[in-house]
């Protein structure tokens, strides 16, 4: 059993070490690019130079490029790559911020962190609030697929194949429920592994995908984050259900009927609340126990949720987000402000397993048997 | 009737019910057999030929992500158990904590890091090939995915030092090494190790789908998608199909889009049907493969 000190030590060390090393990173990108704007490449220079070529007329590109074909400077892959670098360079010109007056890249000052510390607060409820629904939500799922294979049911599609063996096509008209159902389902699931983006590009235009109220829901039903979990929890709960003890639990007279309402059966209301209820049933023992070791589990959630929350936020580029606002520093190469916020969302995840191993570490104290 | 015992089926729902991780398989092939039919009816010409590509592309960096985080999750696993097996004590927390660090950092922050870092190496013809380009993302994701194999790998050495099956060996003469390799990895947890491959492979299809996307979307002023190989997720960031995708809303207000989607949509929507599809039949392989082995 590991001591709590000991937990927050080791938390702690490696934020330390990591923002060390992000610091680090930062002052030598500054001192990088406080030096003065390296001067142009003098062969990019030389042709650049030319002053009886219109580089936007395709006559005179296509002249340039037969003439040093003609004169053998390089192969064609050569030649390919230097009108590129021609095109960045003109390019840069236009569009780089830094050559601009009043467009000069940001900088790490106080005037910029606090404008990043309300959308790290933003991201922070929105990541509390998807890993509290999808907690819940994957353990009611988990719960409801357990008892459903405890009960012996099999699925909608397997028991419209089943009717189809027995009865040929002649059952097809009385089982076309069982396939809507299977359908349904099998709908259901391509939406659960749906990457985000998907599914927010596809309700764009009825939706506004900008807003909280559709950022959380996304993050918890897309990416295969709910099923994931669910899964897990719900594999845990059938290795603890063969073990030798709920047998002996059995035996001992626990309930053990698994079908919903009847005596000495499971009420409903064990997908909500299932510490709380099922008392005297022995699914209460084997979903105490799987939950202790699914709860280590749930850090590695937490970089999942947050890998979730960042996708939905950079691919549709909601503006006023934090992973939005660092795929847009990366873009103009502001690294010390990205560095930032890849620290604050690296502390985020720190937090929250450092969270979830005290609470192991609690859960496990409780069913030690400390002499 | 207990769930762990034998029921009576037909032979198809028996197939469905012993053997999933068959059945999903076939229905995978199936399914993208079935895709590739239709777009080569449906679809032009050229459009056609950049799904097959981005299809291939995907499938090769995801398996050669997959290839990668086994041979670096096997080479950790080794690593610190040599490290544990001579004591030295102090090496084997360094590079724990380091480990610790890796897994702390969310997949896709870290796939954008590396992201940067490939898309400079292609400006600067470091990466001049295309194969290069799909190697190096799939080096990427690999980083960022091979603690699982090296947690995996680790906890089956765990669990047979705790028996007598290593011990009976080593008075056999048969070194630690074959004994790891071989009978213990080899022999005893093949299943969990293509279990765990099967189930990497559909995250490192998600990563790098996602990745690409993200990237195209938001990064792209750098490297043009002509430069980086087209794959699912970038593809899927085209202009061309986020229209094709937005046309499936437009069809839940308006059920006269439905018979379109298939037709005047299909770039979008069976890039969309190859991602989608493809994660949901790789997730249902693995969970079979944990219900047909007990993993």
């Amino acid at each position: 059993m590991r001591p709590i000190a000991g937990i927050i030590l080791e938390h702690c060390s490696a934020v330390v070490v990591v923002a060390l090393a992000l610091l680090g990173l930062a002052a030598a990108i500054r001192t990088g690019g406080s030096a003065a704007p390296a001067a142009a490449d003098p062969r990019i220079a030389r042709y650049l130079a030319i002053d009886s070529l219109d580089w936007g007329d395709p006559l005179d590109r296509a002249l340039f490029r037969d003439a040093l074909g003609a004169l053998g400077t390089g192969s064609r892959r050569t030649i390919d790559s230097l009108v590129r670098a021609l095109d960045d360079a003109r390019l840069s010109a236009f569009a780089d911020p830094s050559r601009k007056l009043g467009g000069e890249r940001a900088r790490l000052d106080m005037r910029e962190a606090a404008g990043l510390l309300p959308m790290f607060a933003s991201f922070l409820l929105v990541f509390v609030t998807v890993m509290a629904l999808t907690y819940l939500s994957a353990r009611a799922l988990a719960l409801w697929k357990f008892i459903a294979w405890k009960q012996g049911r099999d699925s909608a599609f397997r028991l419209f194949l089943a009717v189809l063996e027995e009865r040929g096509y002649r059952g097809i008209p009385a089982a076309a429920g069982l396939l809507v159902a299977s359908a349904a389902r099998g709908i259901l699931a391509l939406i659960l592994f749906s990457p985000a983006y998907v599914i927010a590009y596809a309700l764009r235009t009825s939706v506004d995908t900008g807003s909280l109220l559709f950022l959380v829901p996304l993050a918890v039903i897309s990416n295969g984050v709910l099923i994931n979990q669910a899964n897990q929890l719900f594999t845990l709960l059938v290795a603890e259900s063969r073990k030798g003890y709920v047998e002996t639990a059995v035996v001992k007279g626990l309930g053990a009927a698994w079908d919903w309402n009847v005596p000495g059966g499971l009420r409903h209301r064990v997908i909500l609340f299932p510490s709380h209820e099922a008392r005297a049933h022995v699914f209460r023992d084997i979903y105490r126990n799987a939950r202790l070791q699914y709860i280590p589990s749930l850090k590695e959630h937490a970089a999942f949720v947050v890998t979730g929350i960042v996708i939905i936020e950079m691919a549709l580029n909601i503006s006023g987000h934090l992973c939005y606002a660092l795929l847009r520093h990366m873009l103009y190469r502001e690294y010390d402000i990205a560095i930032a916020i890849a620290f604050a969302i690296f502390l985020t995840v720190k937090v929250t397993e450092a969270c979830v191993d005290v609470w192991h570490a609690l859960e496990e104290r409780r069913y030690a048997n400390v002499p | 009737m207990s769930p762990d015992a034998p029921r009576r089926r037909g032979r198809v729902s028996a197939l469905c019910a012993g053997r999933r991780d068959i059945l999903w398989g076939i229905l995978w092939v199936g399914g993208l057999l079935l895709c590739r039919f239709w777009i080569g009816l449906e679809l032009n010409a050229p459009a056609r030929a950049q799904v097959v590509d981005a299809c291939i592309h995907t499938f090769w960096g995801a398996l050669a992500a997959v290839a990668m985080a086994l041979l670096l999750g096997w080479g950790t696993a080794m690593l610190l158990h040599a490290l544990e097996s001579g004591r030295r004590r102090t090496v084997r927390l360094i590079l724990s904590f380091v480990l610790n660090l890796l897994r702390s950092v969310p997949q896709i922050v870290g796939m954008l890091i590396g992201y940067v870092i490939v898309t400079s190496l292609t400006l600067n013809e470091v990466l001049a090939s295309e194969a290069s380009r799909i190697a190096a993302t799939s080096a990427v994701t690999a980083l960022f995915v091979f603690q699982e194999v090296a947690d995996l790998v680790t906890a089956r050495i765990r669990h047979y030092a705790a028996t007598e099956f290593v011990d009976a060996l080593l008075v056999c003469g048969v070194p630690p090494r074959v004994i790891i390799n071989r009978e213990i990895l080899l022999k005893n947890s093949l299943a969990y190790i293509v279990q765990k491959s099967v189930a990497l492979f559909g995250r490192a299809i998600f990563l790098l789908c996602s990745i690409d996307f993200i990237v195209s979307v938001g990064l792209s002023t750098e490297v043009s998608l002509a430069n980086l190989p087209v794959t699912l997720g970038s593809l899927l960031a085209k202009m061309d199909s986020k229209q094709d995708i937005l046309a499936i809303g437009t069809a839940l207000t308006d059920a006269r889009v439905i018979p379109t989607l298939l037709f005047e949509h299909l770039q979008g929507i069976s890039v969309a049907f190859l991602i989608v599809y493809t994660l949901l039949c790789v997730y249902r392989i693995a969970g079979g493969l944990t219900e047909r082995y007990r993993l």
